[in-house]
């Protein structure tokens, strides 16, 4: 059993001793002694467990950030040479180390992470030593592809969360310089992740590793939030109707309500889409009060209402879906 | 087998408890955090929409200061009752977006009307949001009043200046840490305890806030002796909570672990004591495992992040110092890391 999963059932015991305790099934007494006879939370090897990852992977993060604040500190006492070749080895060094360490535990992904971060440096370093003149854009989409390498390796959570950033925001940056207006880029980057949900999901089923909810939460939160935003932002254009925008949405809607009631049960994913789902009613009901019909201040008070309805009945749902999880 | 029949069991084994293990009755089930992180995002929504429409409806009388007061009391006071019996999500809904209006409108009638000082304002809201938050049994209403009285109380504070903000900052977040820290030994039969947390959580929002305005550059202006001891100050969070959180769990289990925890935390302390954001951070974390909150953990990983990302672009460090002292830091904890996997499991007590 692994530390994580010891700590969530120390954690699931602790809080259901406390619900018993509050609702008075158990007494003063009886209490104390339950939390003798359970142990101290989190035990011994679990804090170790902790304690373990948690200085491994803000390791990684700090000497990754420590590369990239040394690269573009752009220091004139190392020679061009130097600097190249010091990130050169590393790049390698790390690598190696995440080969010998082994890809299946952790301290492994870590040092693969920390060796992807360094290929990132490398390649600003490169652009920034011989002015290469390319775009941005160019440099995230150049990094995303030779990362494919290292995301096929790991198969970990970490490297395919960067993997997915590194390429929204090259597709961010080349829609931006080629298409004029925030929309596209919003739309185009909310239908990636989308797609790369999808595609996490249904690794998620193959590969141990990227089995977790987080990075599925990540994405449909990113899509969901670009995707509202252009939906909103489409309702009160100037034309009135549906377009690529709302098309958008819908599609993200039912891939990530699909994901979540019938692929994978996530209660998070559902509450993603349920608030979406209120914001572009709400404001598609007070787009269309207002521009079809005259209903005075009585239109906020009603589109209020409809917020509190919305927000009750969806809360009561996912109320509901956890209970019936808690007794499945 | 840690389902919730076999801890009874268990209990029952001990001869701790005699009946059947308790029916888990919907109505009184706990709500998931979503469908009250989805009903607070909801009350944001719809609270400005009533607000817009009570100020509409009230036409002429807007200018009328006291009116918008009187209605403003009168909603939240309206409120009350279906906040202090919760029944339906409809209405509980309902009843906490009146209530934020109520309070709002309250604070635009006295800060329009009376010709009051903004200190007598804030104080003012202080008492009403306190108020409200103890009648309340609906725990987003709470979180919004709290939400409300804290920023009272730093208004109160005249924490808009760099000085005073550069005090608050440790002191808020001193408070963050040990009432999270202090909650988890309550007796959860305590009245008050059920109703502690989205104090904890407006409080704890806070802190990492005035940490994340730390990185703002007119704080550069503020006297360096103040800034120096607060951020000393902030600084030696860290290893009082990992001694709070590792004292009661941990000193009994592992006492090689435990001192060890309590040493790197003051190693990290030291490293990083001119940045609050990560000090609070890594401590929130560590309050957060041993309280067993997986939200808080989430929150304080994902602060954590944010402060970092911030660190490279603070211009009062220089590039190449940030990457020394992020590399320092880095190869400490990996050195750490690295004395856990050799260390063998110290003896308990």
């Amino acid at each position: 059993m692994t530390f994580w999963s010891s700590w969530n059932d120390e954690s699931a015991q602790r809080a259901q001793l406390a619900r018993w305790r509050r609702s008075g099934a158990i007494d003063d007494a009886a209490w104390q002694s339950a939390r003798e006879l359970t142990g101290r939370y989190p035990s011994a090897p679990t804090w170790r467990g902790f304690l373990e990852h948690l200085s491994l992977w803000l390791a990684a993060a700090l000497l990754a950030a420590a590369a990239i604040c040394f690269v573009a500190a752009n220091w004139d006492a190392l020679g061009r040479f130097a600097r190249l070749a010091g990130l050169q080895v590393a790049l390698v060094a790390a690598s190696f180390a995440a080969w010998r360490l082994g890809l299946d535990r952790p301290a492994g992904q870590a040092t693969l992470l920390l060796s992807a971060l360094l290929l990132g440096g490398l390649l600003a370093l490169v652009g920034q030593t011989y002015q290469t003149g390319a775009d941005t854009w160019q440099l995230f989409a150049l990094w995303a592809v030779l990362l494919v390498p290292w995301v096929i390796a790991g198969l970990s959570a970490p490297l395919s969360l960067l993997w997915c950033i590194v390429l929204s925001l090259a597709l961010h940056l080349y829609l931006l310089e080629q298409l004029h207006g925030e929309r596209w880029p919003w739309l185009g980057v909310g239908l990636l992740n989308i797609a790369l949900l999808v595609i996490w999901q249904w690794a998620g089923t193959r590969a141990p590793g990227l089995h977790g909810r987080t990075g599925p939460r990540l994405l449909a939160a990113l899509s969901l939030g670009l995707l509202t935003l252009a939906a909103v932002t489409s309702i009160f254009g100037e034309r009135v109707g549906v377009d690529y925008a709302l098309l958008g949405w819908a599609i993200a809607m039912i891939v990530v309500v699909g994901s979540g009631l019938i692929w994978r049960r996530d209660l998070v994913l559902l509450a993603l889409a349920a608030l979406s789902f209120i914001v572009v009613a709400t404001a598609g009901m007070g787009r269309a009060l207002y521009a079809f019909a005259d209903p005075g201040i009585g239109g906020l008070l009603l589109m209020a209402l409809l917020v509190i309805g919305q927000a009750s009945a969806a809360s009561m749902l996912l109320r509901r879906l956890a209970l019936n999880e808690g007794r499945a | 087998m840690n389902d919730p029949i076999s801890l009874w069991r268990r209990l029952q084994a001990e001869n701790l408890v005699d009946a059947q293990p308790p029916e888990d009755d919907p109505s009184t089930a706990p709500t998931p955090w979503v469908a009250r992180l989805l009903a607070g995002a909801a009350a944001w929504i719809a609270t400005p929409l009533l607000l817009l429409f009570v100020a509409l409806s009230m036409g002429d009388l807007l200018t009328d200061e006291t009116a918008a007061i009187v209605i403003g009391a009168l909603m939240c006071g309206a409120a009350i009752m279906p906040l202090r019996q919760p029944g339906g999500e409809f209405l509980q809904q309902g009843a906490t977006i009146v209530s934020v209006a109520g309070i709002a409108l309250v604070g635009f009638g006295l800060s329009q009307g009376l010709d009051l000082h903004s200190t007598t304002v804030a104080a003012c809201l202080a008492v009403l949001s306190a108020a409200l938050y103890a009648l309340s049994r609906v725990p987003i209403h709470q979180f919004m009043c709290a939400g409300v009285l804290v920023f009272a109380m730093v208004w109160l504070f005249n924490g808009t200046s760099p000085e005073r903000l550069s005090v608050l900052q440790p002191l808020v977040a001193w408070v963050a840490v040990l009432l999270w820290s202090l909650d988890s030994r309550a007796d959860p039969a305590i009245r008050w305890h059920a109703h502690l947390p989205p104090l904890m959580w407006v409080v704890t929002i806070t802190a990492v806030g005035l940490a994340w305005a730390g990185q703002i550059d007119a704080w550069d202006r503020v006297d360096p002796n103040l800034i120096v001891a607060a951020r000393y100050a902030s600084a030696a969070l860290l290893p009082v909570a990992a001694f709070l959180v590792g004292r009661s769990s941990l000193r009994a289990g592992d006492r090689r672990l435990f001192l060890l925890l309590v040493i790197a935390a003051v190693v990290l302390a030291w490293l990083w004591r001119w940045s609050p954001g990560i000090t609070l951070g890594i401590a929130l974390m560590l309050v957060a495992f041993a309280r067993g909150n997986a939200l808080l953990l989430a929150f304080a990983a994902i602060a954590l992040a944010v402060y970092l990302a911030g660190y490279y672009y603070e211009m009062a460090v220089p590039l190449l110092d940030k990457a020394l002292w992020l590399g320092v830091a880095g190869a400490v904890l990996a050195i750490l890391h690295v004395v856990l996997r050799r260390w063998p499991a110290g003896s308990s007590r």
